[in-house]
């Protein structure tokens, strides 16, 4: 049935472009979403940041999040904070490890690759840190 | 380890924010070095025994 157009809407509009369109709306949608998921989690990031320098010269504790210890205190304070937070994922990261290999030697699948490579580095990192610091005093 | 630093301060009626400002620590720090919760390092101790007119060991001293 003519419209008297130079097309026609029916036509033209098939199962096939029917699902074409639909399969670019929705990737739109998925990129639209993920660069507004990014722009949103940044613009948390900087938020909090803002947020917490301007708490800064009212909390001692803002100043060490932010990296600036008023003192040696916090400094110590900082220091003993990192080292016990290397510590547990430390523990974690190996932990999960024998785990992953368990499971493996089982046969139920899994990649204990990545926590390989995360445990040796944090050793490597710890063994560098002895050395040069060890150099340096 | 034990110190005097409390007494010290209170002779000279000074407040602990008073004796931080002198010192450049933060108040909370003061607090800790009085209470033995903190140990400072040597040169803060320095600073200390210095800014009351006494030698280190006349402020901070071994238990007992």
């Amino acid at each position: 049935m003519s419209t008297g157009r130079w097309y026609s809407v029916d036509r033209w509009f098939t199962p096939e472009r029917g699902w074409a369109i639909t399969a670019l709306k929705v990737g739109v949608i998925v990129v639209v979403m993920l660069v507004w998921h990014a722009f949103f989690l940044f613009a948390l990031i900087v938020m909090s940041l803002v947020g917490l320098r301007a708490l800064m010269p009212k909390s001692e504790t803002v100043s060490v999040l932010l990296g600036v210890p008023v003192d040696e205190r916090w400094e110590s304070i900082s220091t003993r904070a990192w080292a016990l937070a290397g510590q547990v994922v430390f523990v974690g990261v190996l932990t999960t490890l024998v785990a992953m290999q368990i499971w493996q030697t089982q046969g139920w699948g899994g990649d204990s690759t990545p926590y390989a490579l995360a445990g040796a580095a944090l050793a490597i990192a710890y063994l560098g840190g002895i050395i040069w610091y060890r150099w340096r005093q | 380890m034990q110190n005097d630093v409390r007494k010290l301060r209170e002779d000279r009626a000074l407040s602990q924010g008073d004796l931080a400002k002198h010192l450049s620590v933060s108040r909370q720090t003061v607090n800790a070095i009085e209470t033995g919760r903190y140990l400072p390092s040597l040169p803060l101790a320095l600073a200390i025994g210095r800014f009351f007119g006494k030698a280190v060991e006349e402020v901070f001293h071994v238990d007992g």
